[in-house]
């Protein structure tokens, strides 16, 4: 499988000089195409940085993001929006829809801002996925939580992204929401062939994932292929320990 | 070490407004706007009045007494005319020995006469309709005025006790050719010592030498009148008094009383000398100018007040916005331990420090308004008395007190509100959005009142209710401000509808930006509402004075149209300097073929029943030139010996028919008794009360000046057009128009008004942008994660930006369709109101109204440049993150 996206030498800080605080020190990391990788580490770790650097949400103070074989750390606001909006699919933990806009709407937002009509066969193919279509006309505050998380997750294939980031994706849900979501997030990237890097600090979400990456004090403390769920809870116990 | 306060609030209070100077600036800048209306009408009318004071005591100044002739019972109402004019009458003077004896007393130290009336500056210039690059452009007659003001002649005082004008430049004129003219018309239209000036006074205008120019009372002019003071004997020759004076002037030695001295001289000739005191007469004048000035006063106050009024609704929504941000501030001070009601006076004595500094820069601005209003009028040539602007320190006080008195009041709803705020909400992490109320209660209320209003208002069009003690005018008033109330009530439950009726349109042309934008401003429709109600305040009175202006310019234009049958009107320029239009226009125009009908109209005051009363005199051809409805009686009649024609306003009074007698005393003719024939009304602005024919009357045969002229050509063309010019220049000082002419002279006046209007109703309108600012500024930050989001998953900055301004546009187009709708509504209620005084024509100018319309817009979007900002740059990282 080829590299989507990877970082070269990826450094964050914080703050200015005597306050500052080193969030990703000299991160080199590789993402491939078609996979599922889950980013982990205790709190402060720098995963969500990570993830926001490499979703273009935030600039990095040193080093280089490469989406394909395009340097995206150097592109200035307009054209990063541009990336996010037609290259990114975004679901975070929380307030992932606007509250005046119906799911479907909500669904096809990234194409209307762009001024596209969505594909809408792909957009029902997603929809059946995630098991929404009779939620289509409610606004987002007639949807349950993992209703919400669902439509969030079909938003954010809806554009066929080269890659989705998800947040926390089941942060805020109940156990049995949480299952249905990544369960259909798996299926995403085994059915649908799309690519999928999401933080947890979940281990049980992070099992779902092909690949974990654990991350502490700004660095990848390991990286491991497959693991399951037990693990994944020992290597964290393993890093809080240190 | 600690600081201890016993007022740990005021403390905090002080803390707050200090860190944010920007809430400052947000939540005064309409009480700064409508204390700043208040005090400049204040210094404006104070100023005016105070220049008035100067005036009338400048006007006997060094004076102690006046003596005034008696003037005959009924010549009392016109007197000032100085005895010349087309509407003649013996006004009596004083004979000049009169002086003479007055000085002879030897409790008077000097007396002097003087002499009054009308004369005319004029100039030769090219005409003003001329373009700017014609090669030939034709010159006319200009009148040299200082705005409105009059134009006077006055006899030079040069008796040494005389202190009213002082030379600037040159010479006290010593001879028939000289003139001194008063310095602001000197300086207003270029003159200096030695220039050569044609002055009409009298029948014929005449060159004359500026000898000096010369300032009254320290003042440029009084009342920015224009000044020919002449040579005495001159004056008394021009200004038809010769061998008299208007007035003597009496200074009386020291060791006198002045009551004693006042009826040395009243005993000289008690049946034909007044003579008063010179000081109470200063007093009186200006009192009686004051009132008048009073008016001004008053719409100036409400301009003041619908700003404080659109301030108020503001103030309440800002405080209520930055309350709502605040809110974690305030829980947090809540679960510290602050009781509700420090809360409250933590509020209040924000609103307090604020309203302070905001009335304070109010009166700064006010002052600087003043000044620019000052200087707009003096442009426009509005011609008030000069003098320096006078700030009172009443005035600044009340200025404060309104300023605090409204901010504090409109800060105690917000303030209960905020004091109520749970402890709990600073540990919660949310934006707090404005809970859904049911707003089915306001529809309700607000139905209620606006039916309440709608009943006072069409009872009187409708004429099935009539409220006692209000006109019917004011119960149309009364309606219309209880209707403008309940509409302010309902409006937050119709915003939904409101917005509902253009959503397809706006989600047309902007796509998605305008579904959201439409959605958000439906989200909050009570602040929607609120905001567009300061709005609507604004565009309601503009489109109400606007619908009004153009019906009253479409009802003189249909007027003169129906009125006036006459292809040329002819009549004097000034008709106070100028004596009316010399006899030899009409027989010069009347000697041209193209001429077909022509009718001369005079005039002249007799008495009738003890009373003056003007008596005119028409050719027969009259009622083919001018629109008259015979009510009684004929016009046949009217043409025979002794029969008089009567208004019908004035036969109803004097309760006069047809057959009835009737007897006049005429000047220099006695009594005459004539007989009531006809009964009419004159359908434009009547030149006299009762009429006779003019050529059965040889009293008005002898007049060598007619009132007026009307007259039909063959055809109207530009060749005889020029010829008619030629013609009508030959005689300084009259003026002719063709119905186009009367028509634009009209629409003018109208526009001069309405311009006034506008001007003083924008400021209601820019203390409305701060509204629609503020409401977006918090809209933006209740919807900081959204907004994040959006720009999270590709929105551009610059559709964020659209977005906000789309959202604007919706505040901005629902207040002005609304105040426009309630403008033009009650302009066509006051319409059909007047409609028994003549006022029959409702016109709406589409143009005007959709200028307004997008004027509003435009400010609209004007108002949302800083909130679309602040939302285009918010740090997405911020909006989106939970850690």
């Amino acid at each position: 499988m080829n590299n989507i996206i990877h970082s070269v030498d990826l450094t964050k800080i914080y703050g200015e000089k005597e306050t500052s605080v080193k969030a990703l020190d000299d991160i080199s990391v590789e993402f491939k195409e078609n996979d599922f990788t889950a980013i982990m580490g205790p709190s402060g770790s720098g995963k969500s940085t990570l993830l926001h650097c490499l979703a273009g949400l935030d600039r990095p103070s040193s080093g280089q993001i490469f989406l394909r074989n395009q340097d995206i750390s150097t592109l200035n606001d307009k054209q990063l929006t541009k990336i996010r909006r037609d290259s990114f699919g975004f679901v975070f933990q929380a307030f992932n829809l606007i509250p005046t806009l119906t799911a479907e709407e909500n669904i096809t937002l990234p194409a209307s801002i762009a001024g596209r009509k969505p594909d809408m066969d792909w957009v029902k193919q997603v929809v059946e996925t995630v098991d929404i279509g009779d939620r289509l006309t409610h606004r987002p505050n007639e949807l349950s939580g993992g209703q919400q998380q669902r439509v969030a997750a079909a938003r954010a294939m809806a554009t066929k992204p080269e890659v989705i980031f998800a947040d926390e994706p089941s942060g805020n849900l109940d156990s049995k929401s949480s299952k249905e979501l990544l369960v259909f997030m798996k299926s995403v990237v085994e059915e649908l062939n799309q690519t999928i890097i999401m933080v947890t600090h979940d281990p049980y979400a992070a099992s779902f994932a092909n690949r974990v990456v654990m991350l502490k004090d700004g660095r990848i403390a390991s990286d491991l292929e497959k693991p399951t769920q037990e693990e994944i809870v020992a290597e964290v116990t393993a890093l809080s320990n240190i | 070490m600690f600081g201890f306060t016993k007022r740990p609030l005021f403390l905090i209070a002080w803390k707050n407004l200090k860190t944010y100077p920007v809430r400052i600036f947000l939540t005064t800048s309409s009480i700064i706007l409508g204390v700043a209306v208040i005090i400049a009408s204040n210094i404006f009318s104070e100023s005016n009045k105070s220049a008035f004071d100067n005036l009338f005591t400048g006007i006997y100044e060094g004076v102690d007494l006046v003596v005034q002739p008696i003037q005959e019972d009924f010549a009392q109402g016109f007197s000032g005319d100085g005895g010349q004019g087309p509407i003649s009458f013996e006004v009596k003077k004083i004979p000049d020995e009169k002086i003479q004896e007055i000085q002879d007393l030897p409790s008077v130290k000097a007396a002097w006469g003087e002499v009054l009336g009308f004369a005319q500056y004029i100039k030769f210039g090219p005409r003003k309709d001329c373009h700017a690059f014609a090669k030939e452009c034709p010159r006319e007659t200009i009148l040299i005025q200082n705005g409105f003001a009059p134009t006077f002649g006055a006899a030079w005082d040069s008796n040494s006790y005389a202190q009213q004008w002082s030379l600037v430049s040159g010479e006290p004129p010593t001879n028939i050719k000289e003139v001194v003219m008063d310095v602001l018309t000197a300086e207003n239209h270029g003159f200096v010592v030695g220039d050569k000036v044609t002055v009409l006074a009298g029948a014929t205008p005449a060159t004359f030498t500026i000898s000096g120019i010369a300032e009254f009372a320290s003042v440029g002019s009084p009342g920015g009148a224009t000044f020919a003071l002449f040579e005495f004997k001159t004056a008394q020759r021009l200004l038809d008094s010769r061998g008299k004076v208007d007035l003597i002037n009496v200074v009386i030695e020291n060791n006198f009383d002045i009551n004693d001295v006042k009826n040395q001289i009243s005993n000289l000739d008690s049946e034909n000398l007044n003579v008063i005191n010179a000081q109470e007469a200063a007093a009186e004048q200006a009192d009686s100018i004051k009132q008048g000035l009073d008016f001004f006063n008053t719409i100036l106050n409400v301009f003041a007040g619908i700003a404080i009024f659109v301030g108020a609704f503001i103030i309440q929504n800002t405080f209520r916005i930055l309350l709502l941000q605040r809110t974690k501030e305030l829980s947090l001070l809540r679960a510290l331990g602050t009781s509700k009601r420090q809360i409250y006076r933590l509020v209040i004595s924000e609103s307090l420090f604020m309203s302070v500094i905001g009335s304070g820069l109010g009166i700064g601005l006010g002052i600087g308004l003043a000044v620019a209003v000052k200087e707009g009028l003096q442009y426009f040539e509005f011609g008030l008395p000069e003098g320096p602007l006078v700030l009172t320190t009443e005035a600044a006080i009340v200025g404060l007190a309104i300023g605090v008195t409204v901010t504090i009041l409109s800060s105690l709803l917000p303030a209960r509100k905020a004091s109520q705020v749970s402890p709990m909400e600073a540990i919660r992490d949310s934006v707090s959005t404005p809970k859904a109320k049911s707003l089915f209660m306001r529809l309700l209320f607000g139905s209620l009142i606006s039916t309440l209003g709608f009943g006072a208002l069409f009872g009187v069009l409708f004429e099935f209710l009539d409220l006692p003690t209000l006109s019917s005018l004011q119960q149309v008033g009364f309606g219309a401000g209880v209707i403008f109330i309940g509409i302010s009530v309902i409006t937050p439950s119709i915003t939904k509808p409101f917005v509902f009726l253009f959503e397809k349109i706006y989600n047309l042309v902007f796509g998605i930006l305008g579904k959201l934008a439409t959605e958000n401003s439906k989200r909050t429709p009570r602040r929607t509402a609120s905001t567009a109600s300061a709005l609507m305040i604004g565009l309601t009175l503009i489109s109400l004075a606007n619908v009004i202006t153009t019906s009253f310019k479409a009802q003189a234009e249909t007027l003169i149209s129906e009125v006036i049958l006459a292809d040329y009107q002819v009549s004097a320029a000034n008709v106070f300097a100028s004596p009316g239009i010399p006899t030899g226009l009409s027989e010069e125009l009347l000697e041209l073929d193209e001429v077909t009908k022509l009718s001369r109209t005079r005039a002249t005051v007799v008495g009738y029943n003890q009373r003056p009363l003007i008596l005119g005199a028409v050719d027969e051809t009259v009622f083919d030139l001018v629109k008259t409805d015979d009510i009684e009686g004929s016009r046949q009649d009217f043409l025979n010996e002794n029969a008089i024609g009567v208004l019908r306003p004035t036969a109803e009074r004097e309760e006069l028919s047809v057959g009835d007698k009737v007897s006049l005393t005429i000047p220099e003719e006695g009594e005459r008794e004539f007989i009531v024939s006809y009964i009419f009304d004159w359908t434009t602005q009547p030149p006299a009360e009762f009429f006779v024919l003019l050529e059965n009357n040889s009293f008005f045969k002898d007049e060598s000046l007619d009132t007026e002229l009307y007259f039909n050509v063959v055809e109207k063309t530009p060749v005889l057009e020029e010829k008619i010019n030629a013609i009508v220049d030959g005689y300084p000082g009259v003026e002719i128009r063709d119905e186009d002419g009367l028509v634009e002279e009209a629409n003018n006046q109208i526009q001069l008004l309405l311009n006034v209007i506008y001007g003083f109703l924008s400021i209601s309108i820019f203390v409305a942008l701060f509204g629609i600012t503020n409401t977006l500024s918090l809209s933006v930050y209740e919807r900081t994660r959204e907004i994040g989001l959006m720009r999270a998953i590709g929105t551009y900055r610059k559709q964020i930006r659209r977005m906000i301004f789309i959202e604007s546009s919706i505040i901005a187009i629902f207040g002005a369709a609304l105040g426009t709708g309630l403008g033009i509504f009650f302009a066509w209620s006051l319409i059909q109101t007047l409609a028994d005084e003549g006022f029959t024509v409702f016109s709406v100018s589409i143009q005007q109204t959709f200028l307004w319309i997008g004027i509003a817009i435009v400010a609209g979007v004007i108002a949302a440049i800083l909130p679309a900002i602040r939302a285009s740059r918010q740090n997405i990282l911020e909006a989106i993150s939970y850690e």
